[in-house]
């Protein structure tokens, strides 16, 4: 046990000494609440809200871009959503000036082909400048559009195929085909609207009134944030884990774990020194943002002990989720990819951007099954709800139970991994 | 100190070792030398319980590094082949956590890390991140890691390859001064000439067996190794084979314009029988009687030369 806590010490100490990515993952929560804030906050009181004036400008003017725009409007996006075409950068300009539009999205000419040929391309998002948004916020923002577009992509990956067929053979596509792939491009729309990636990017703005019979006290802005701020922390606890794991997965290919391994410490207390390290790592840092939250968000902090506790569990799971895939993958590339998929669909599963209340009721329920939507939802109870511990007891099991799993399938899988 | 009997380990169908057996004394440096894929590596790593091995046993101290392999590793130091050393901190800082790993602390540790700092001259750039260390600055903190906490057995693993030789020099002298404290050191390397000037017995290691074992002296012995003699002047070279004919036990190595190279059984016997023959096909300027190396032994063992 002496070893495994200095084990944890000294990675813990080499991270102070290096924080590097951790302080930026840090800021996501806080920014995105902040956007959040600046965009309803103010209409939360009323509990309805105008849907978001989108402006888009469609320089590729092709089925993809079609595409985008019939995503945008599609299903239960249309309620959020009112998009309409920009008129050119001018037309833009002087909307944004009246107040009339809260973004323009372009798509630059080339999309398509960009799409069909498999590489990179980019939607550019100009956030209105009068409405009070740094850059900084507008990059997440950006971040986020993206996740939610690539996520679209692997949705219309038939369509799409489609399309390429279309364009090697470089004929004219007859009318039964234009209407297959429209239909195709459509109902992907659907689903992904379905999944709740859309409302990934937090245009659901109903929450907050919910619960607010309820709620006991506080400033409405500190409910607000209590209800939000929850779901994304553990969102970026997800990612600071992966920050903090990356760490030990350099050791290993770097020789550090070998030379560790030859120290005369034993393999276990080796592995759970860097359990502890991850799990005390998370905690410190949801303790942090925990703090930033009740100074800047006016979020009340009832019940620490069981805010802990919660933390607890969810910290052991991301420990044990990202053990878990340090040992099944090769390479750091290869986790690094394998995480952000897993962060990103458990996160949007487990309603960490938009509240599980405002999903269809089986996703609701997924949702809730989730270590990230039970944590929420326990996190939630406790500080705007001020329900008591007790009440939230199946939302902790439901998170420790992950998290103990978890972790045990880690060392199993540790344990082959090694001996192999 | 060190006991190893039989080792044997396959990786899949390669043979990594393949019986070897020796035993190391208190403050005594003994070298595995071998080619690369000799089976150094993986001997070192069985040694220090990262390998386990197929068969047979090792003791460090006394403590079979299978049964017992923390105990075991409890005395033992480890110098790894390439540098493991944690880059965002100070020299100090890394020293200080192996250090605590071994049980050290209070001012038993502060003054070992300050003597060791000393020892590998690096006590002036002890405080700032070692990322900015030179690769022979790092080599030499690798070692200090290994050797802190007084271990009655090191083991180091080529350490000193891809290093100048002024680094190489002072890292000799480093683990001539570790041995001579008592404790018992297993030095890998490929560099013969390590091999000669370090080390009081030497096993010449290929394919996963020891091929030969002892002392420097007692190698040359046994592969009954012939002085080398350089003749430097001026040479008919291609009429040397012919000239040389005569002398059965004179042994032409190589014939140039320049330099006649001969492996002779006894210097000061034949000398006088081989200058008056050089000097029929040309002119002898200069003798030079060169030590015998355990070049020819291991060319005569492995059937390869040792090369980087
Ligand atoms: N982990 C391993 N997996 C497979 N083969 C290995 C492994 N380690 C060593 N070998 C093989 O065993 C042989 C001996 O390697 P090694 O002990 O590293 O040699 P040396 O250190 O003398 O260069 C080589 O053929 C090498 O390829
Ligand atoms: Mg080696």
């Amino acid at each position: 046990m002496h070893a495994s806590l200095l084990i944890a010490l000294h990675h813990l100490r080499r991270t102070l000494r290096s924080p590097g990515l951790i302080l930026v993952l840090m800021a996501i929560p806080l920014t995105i609440a902040g956007i959040e804030y600046a965009a309803f906050g103010r209409s939360v009181a009323t509990g309805k809200l105008p849907p978001v004036k989108v402006l888009v400008m469609d320089e590729d003017s092709s089925f993809a871009s079609g595409f985008v725009k019939q995503f945008l409007s599609a299903g239960p996006a249309k309620d959020r959503f009112e998009v309409s075409d920009a008129g050119g950068l001018d037309g833009a300009r002087e909307q944004f000036s009246k107040g009339n539009a809260s973004a323009l999205i372009v798509i630059p000419k080339g999309f398509q082909q960009a799409l069909l040929e498999g590489r990179q391309t980019d939607l550019i998002l100009y956030k209105n400048p009068t409405q009070s948004i740094y850059p900084e916020i507008a990059d997440s923002v950006l971040d986020i559009a993206v996740s939610v577009g690539n996520g679209l992509i692997a949705q219309a990956r038939q369509p799409l195929d489609q399309l390429r067929k279309l364009s090697d053979e470089g004929r004219r596509p007859t009318d039964a085909e234009v209407s297959a792939i429209s239909t195709a491009a459509y109902r992907a729309g659907e689903r992904l609207a379905a999944l709740g990636a859309l409302q990934g990017i937090a245009i659901d703005v109903q929450r907050p009134s919910r619960g607010s019979e309820k709620t006991t006290g506080g400033s409405p802005m500190g409910a607000f944030f209590g209800t939000i701020f929850p779901g994304l922390v553990l969102f970026a606890l997800l990612f600071i884990s992966e920050a903090l794991a990356l760490r030990l997965l350099r050791d290993r290919t770097r020789g550090l774990q070998r030379r560790l391994m030859m120290a005369c410490v034993s393999r276990v207390a080796i592995a759970v020194g860097g359990v502890i390290y991850v799990v005390t790592g998370l905690l410190a840092i949801l303790a942090l943002l925990g703090l930033v939250g009740h100074l800047l968000f006016a979020i009340e902090i009832r019940s620490p002990a069981g805010l802990a506790l919660i933390g607890l569990g969810f910290a052991l799971f991301a420990a044990g989720l990202q053990m878990a895939i340090a040992s099944l993958a090769r390479s750091e590339r290869g986790v690094q990819a394998v995480v952000g998929g897993v962060v990103m669909m458990v996160s949007l599963i487990g309603g960490s951007f938009v509240p599980l209340e405002s999903y269809p009721p089986f996703l609701r329920a997924i949702g809730l099954l989730t270590p990230n939507g039970a944590a929420q939802r326990a996190m939630v109870d406790l500080i705007v709800n001020a329900q008591p511990f007790a009440h939230v007891l199946p939302s902790v099991a439901t998170v420790w139970c992950w998290g103990i799993v978890v972790l045990a399938a880690a060392v199993i899988l540790d344990r082959r991994r090694r001996d192999a | 100190m060190i006991e190893v009997n039989g080792l044997r380990k396959k990786f899949g169908t390669v043979e990594a070792l393949s019986g070897i057996s020796f035993h190391v004394r208190a403050g005594e440096i003994y070298g595995l030398l071998g080619p690369n894929g000799a089976g150094k590596s993986t001997t070192i790593g069985v040694l220090c319980g990262l390998v386990s091995p197929d068969a047979g046993a090792a003791r460090l101290n006394g403590i079979d590094v299978m049964q017992q392999p923390v105990q075991a590793r409890r005395s033992l130091g480890v110098v790894p082949q390439e540098v493991a050393l944690y880059m965002e901190m100070s020299a100090r800082d890394n020293l200080s956590f192996f250090g605590r790993l071994y049980g050290l602390k209070g001012a038993d540790l502060r003054n070992r890390i300050d003597s060791v700092l000393a020892r590998v001259r690096l006590d002036d750039r002890a405080k700032e991140p070692i990322e900015r260390f030179s690769g022979g600055m790092l080599r030499r903190l690798n070692i200090a890691a290994g050797v802190l906490h007084a271990p009655a057995v090191v083991l180091m693993d080529e350490p000193t390859v891809g290093l100048d030789p002024q680094t190489r020099a002072s890292i000799l002298e480093l683990v001539r001064e570790i041995a001579v404290d008592g404790t018992a050191v297993v030095y890998t390397t490929h560099y013969l000439d390590e091999a000669e000037r370090l080390c009081h017995r030497i096993g010449i290691i290929d394919h996963g067996t020891i091929l030969a074992e002892g002392t420097l002296a007692e190698l040359r012995h046994a592969a009954g190794e012939r002085e080398i003699v350089a003749l430097r002047g001026t040479f008919r070279s291609e009429a040397a084979p012919e000239v040389l004919r005569n002398c059965p036990e004179v042994v032409l190595i190589r014939a140039s314009e320049s330099e006649l190279l001969l492996a002779l059984q006894s210097s000061e016997r034949q000398l006088s029988t081989l200058l008056p023959i050089a000097g029929s096909i040309g002119v002898v300027r200069e003798v030079a009687v060169k030590q015998p190396s355990l070049e020819s032994l291991f060319i005569k063992l492995t059937g390869r030369e040792l090369r980087e």
